[in-house]
């Protein structure tokens, strides 16, 4: 998954592990930047009684790097807190909940935003409500209109929102991790199966989004919002993080947390931390910023998958078989940015510092007919060009460690057919699995799927 | 890096917890560490605090070190002491002191 349980540490801890980030100009309204960030993988819709909420112990932020040095210098932090409104029932409502405020609600989470430039802090805005999960007609009936009455503007061209949500994101989980099968030919596989099509393994599961949606100009260098796409203050660099305090206790009267927040989840690009770090180092990874990620960029130059794929796919990617040179291409599309020269009308570049962050050149403006392939479709506007919600992600990456992008570094290469014939779960075209929705507006993740309306997964094969 | 005093450790973790003697406190170099995010007040959480300044920990993750991470608020203290290690650990009643193997 993008890096849904993508480390042993954080696999054991849902509600600080960040799920996908993504980062986009937002295309209802192109002055601003929407940055969204997911946590709490698979959420079963009909997980109750006590269903899915943020953790109130975590800290969890949003940073923004406009100088390429691979650390923050615009943060946006969110903290949770959760009241019980009738302390005598175990029921998470009471009966219908028709407004954020109904007393049938009986465990009601707000949280506080904060702004971070530097050292310098401000409360952005407190007491701002989250929409219940979505548990049902009954319980909640008209849940699109509870979502909605939870998007806040919170001054300066502002708008936040966090609570549950659809996840957006689609992969063939349950093909990619069974020895790296790309469906539909597995048949082609060192241990072969009958060609069948893709399965969005995420399909009906919830996570929980915070969103936020901000003018270009709070994000980038110099305050403006930039029209150049060449001119270097047009790239900012964008990831999620989530802390815990050092210390917890907890004994028969009392539990609590103090110390320093220390980062155990944190998220750039999708599937860096899934696929590139090896099992021992991912841990380690979660607990760096990217500033620090030229420790990881071995990894990323000589890709596991890459020389996975010959020896899985025999005979079928010869020409990756034959690619020994570090793979450039992979290293500016996930650790550097795209320098200009490479495609036309295109950069990304944010300097030498090697780090693992969504990079946003804000001066593209969104796509009017976008295509979910990003840069390798021809929209620049989509993936690695920040990333927006309905980007094919795996698609994009597995094509580029299949090869597909070197030719942008080494015209004398020529990829194997194969590596554009992947299609993650899709099977082909520039439409989304149909078990996958969005919203026009912020915060264009989809409202999610309810607990008395969701379908357990089949149990056949 | 915050200028934490060691007698401001001292004093904020009087009546805590953890009881270190005062008497084994020697002379030591209180630093703090800054958390990786700037800290936010007010965030620790705690059904039942035992004083006033809230719930504080320590952990010794290297006895031979001397060194004792305090644990405070959203804020981490490194002191370093050996003969606070030695009472600790004495405390603890742990099989080996550091000051026996100093």
């Amino acid at each position: 998954m993008s890096s849904h349980r993508e480390a042993p540490e954080i696999s054991k801890d849902p509600v600080a592990d960040n799920t996908d980030t993504y980062a986009f100009i937002s295309p209802d309204k192109p002055d601003t930047v929407t940055i969204i960030s997911n946590y709490i993988p698979l959420e079963d819709p009909a997980g109750g009684p006590n269903f899915f909420e943020f953790g109130d112990d975590v800290l969890y932020r949003i940073n923004i790097d406009n100088n390429g040095d691979g650390k923050a210098d615009v943060a946006y932090e969110f903290r949770f807190d959760t009241k019980i409104r009738n302390r005598e029932t175990f029921l998470y409502n009471t009966g219908p909940i028709t407004s954020l405020s109904d007393p049938n609600f009986n465990r009601p989470q707000t949280y506080t935003v904060t702004e971070v430039r530097g050292h310098r802090r401000r409360q952005l805005k407190r007491d701002v409500p989250t929409p219940p999960c979505n548990i049902g007609p009954r319980s909640t009936p008209n849940y699109a209109n509870l979502a909605n009455a939870a998007i806040t503007s919170i001054g300066g061209g502002i708008s936040v929102f966090a609570g549950q949500r659809l996840d957006g994101f689609y992969v063939d989980l349950g093909s990619v991790f069974d020895l790296a099968v790309l469906r539909p030919f597995q048949n082609l596989h060192l241990i072969p199966t009958p060609p069948t099509a893709g399965v969005n393994a995420l399909r009906s599961f919830n996570v929980h989004t915070i969103a936020i949606q901000v003018p270009i100009g709070a994000l980038t260098r110099n305050g403006k919002s930039p029209s150049d796409v060449f001119d270097p203050k047009s790239v900012i660099g964008v990831w999620a993080s989530a802390y815990r305090q050092q210390g917890r206790f907890h004994d028969d009267k009392r539990s609590y947390s103090t110390g320093a927040f220390t980062q155990v989840s944190r998220l750039g690009n999708p599937l860096f931390n899934e696929v590139i770090v090896p099992m021992s180092r991912k841990d380690r990874w979660n607990r760096l910023e990217p500033s620090q990620d030229y420790q990881f960029s071995k990894y990323v130059a000589q890709p596991e998958l890459a020389r996975l794929l010959p020896v899985l796919y025999p005979g079928v990617f010869p020409n990756l078989a034959a690619l020994k040179a570090d793979r450039a291409d992979l290293l500016a599309i996930l650790l550097t940015g795209i320098p200009t020269g490479v495609i036309p009308g295109f950069q990304n570049f944010t300097g030498p510092t090697q780090a693992d962050v969504l990079r946003l050149n804000v001066a593209v403006p969104p796509a009017a007919t976008p295509n979910i392939n990003g840069i390798l479709g021809g929209d620049l506007a989509g993936f690695p060009n920040g990333r927006r919600v309905f980007d094919n992600v795996v698609t994009i990456e597995l094509r580029a460690i299949a090869g597909q992008t070197y030719p942008l570094i080494d015209k004398t290469f020529v990829p194997d057919g194969a590596a554009g014939a992947i299609f993650d779960v899709i099977g082909g075209g520039n439409t989304p699995p149909p078990s996958v929705s969005y919203l026009p507006s912020f915060p264009y993740l989809d409202h999610p799927v309810s607990g008395y309306n969701s379908v357990p997964l089949d149990r056949s094969a | 890096m915050k200028d934490w005093s060691r007698r401001h450790v001292l004093r904020a973790t009087a009546g805590a917890a953890i009881a270190v003697p005062m008497a084994a406190l020697g002379g030591g170099l209180a630093t703090a560490r800054e958390p990786e995010t700037a800290a936010v007040n007010g965030s620790v959480w705690s059904e039942d605090t035992t004083t006033d300044v809230g719930p504080v920990m320590f952990c010794i993750h290297d006895a031979q070190r001397g060194e004792v991470s305090i644990l405070h608020g959203t804020n981490e203290v490194i002191v370093h002491d050996r003969q606070l290690v030695a009472r600790i650990l004495q405390a603890a009643g742990s099989p080996t002191s550091v000051s026996q193997k100093a």
